[in-house]
């Protein structure tokens, strides 16, 4: 696992560094367990049953297991997102739906690939195909982003971000 | 969506280590988004007890032939009461 002082030293990638088609670095998560769900329940203090009970989730609901919550995987890629532009550029875009559910033993490749580029008011925003892929290759949180890069040579990312214009 | 349980024999899986590679891994008990097997019991006497959750009575029968269970029997389940808990089935 990447730790955060690893992180504060990544280094930038640029927009002059990628290009359409381009796979980004996967990030893996599991095989999930019960205490990921209890700990991220407990967090956020979503105390719905079919998080952490599992009789309540099979024999109630009818479900595989108990589910991740949907807010955690909505926290997974914002995140996923936030480490690829580290330290200088930003996480700007994203919209994903929650297409299929996860429960524990599951294992997570959050993933994205390049669908476009441009550079807008001397930032370099880059286009994302983005999603949560399970081991069985079934696709969890297919979506879109869009990130912002610092262009090699040009301004800097402002902070806090301030949209570019004609974006 | 129904829930069954079979009764019957599963070559092999009285040895714990072919239990579990046949049913540890997720994608070994969770079929499809659908199909679920929940329950898998060892019976001293050498049957099993296999739990499923799917659409349909067939898409368990499915998964019992492919893994070479001899089955007794297949039967709907109508309520379950487990550790103080009663859940109504069908």
């Amino acid at each position: 696992m990447t730790t955060a002082d690893e992180l504060r030293k990544k280094p930038q990638l640029f927009y002059d560094d990628v290009a359409e088609g381009q796979e980004m670095p996967p990030l893996v998560i599991g095989p999930m367990t019960p205490t990921h769900l209890f700990r991220w329940s407990a967090a956020i203090e979503n105390w719905h049953r079919i998080h952490y009970d599992q009789n309540f989730a099979i024999y109630h609901d009818g479900l595989a297991g108990i589910l991740a919550q949907g807010s955690w995987k909505q926290s997974i890629l914002p995140r996923y997102l936030k480490d690829l532009c580290l330290p200088d550029g930003w996480p700007w875009k994203l919209k994903f739906q929650h297409r299929a559910m996860i429960v524990p033993g599951d294992t997570i490749t959050v993933w994205a690939r390049v669908t476009g580029k441009r550079e807008v008011d001397g930032l370099g925003l880059v286009d994302l195909d983005i999603g949560m892929m399970l081991q069985t290759k079934i696709e969890t949180c297919p979506g879109t982003a869009t990130i912002v890069l610092p262009i090699k040579g040009g301004r800097a990312v402002p902070y806090p971000f301030v949209p570019p214009q004609g974006a | 969506m129904g829930r069954w349980i079979a009764i019957g024999r599963a070559p092999g899986w009285d040895d714990l280590a072919t239990f579990g590679e046949n049913l540890k891994a997720t994608d070994k008990w969770r079929i499809d988004p659908r199909t679920t097997i929940t329950e898998v019991v060892a019976l001293a006497d050498g049957r099993f007890i296999a739990e499923c959750h799917a659409g349909a009575q067939a898409d368990f029968e499915a998964w019992l032939q492919e893994h070479g269970w001899q089955v007794e029997s297949i039967t709907p389940i109508r309520h379950i009461a487990r550790t103080g808990e009663i859940w109504k089935i069908s």
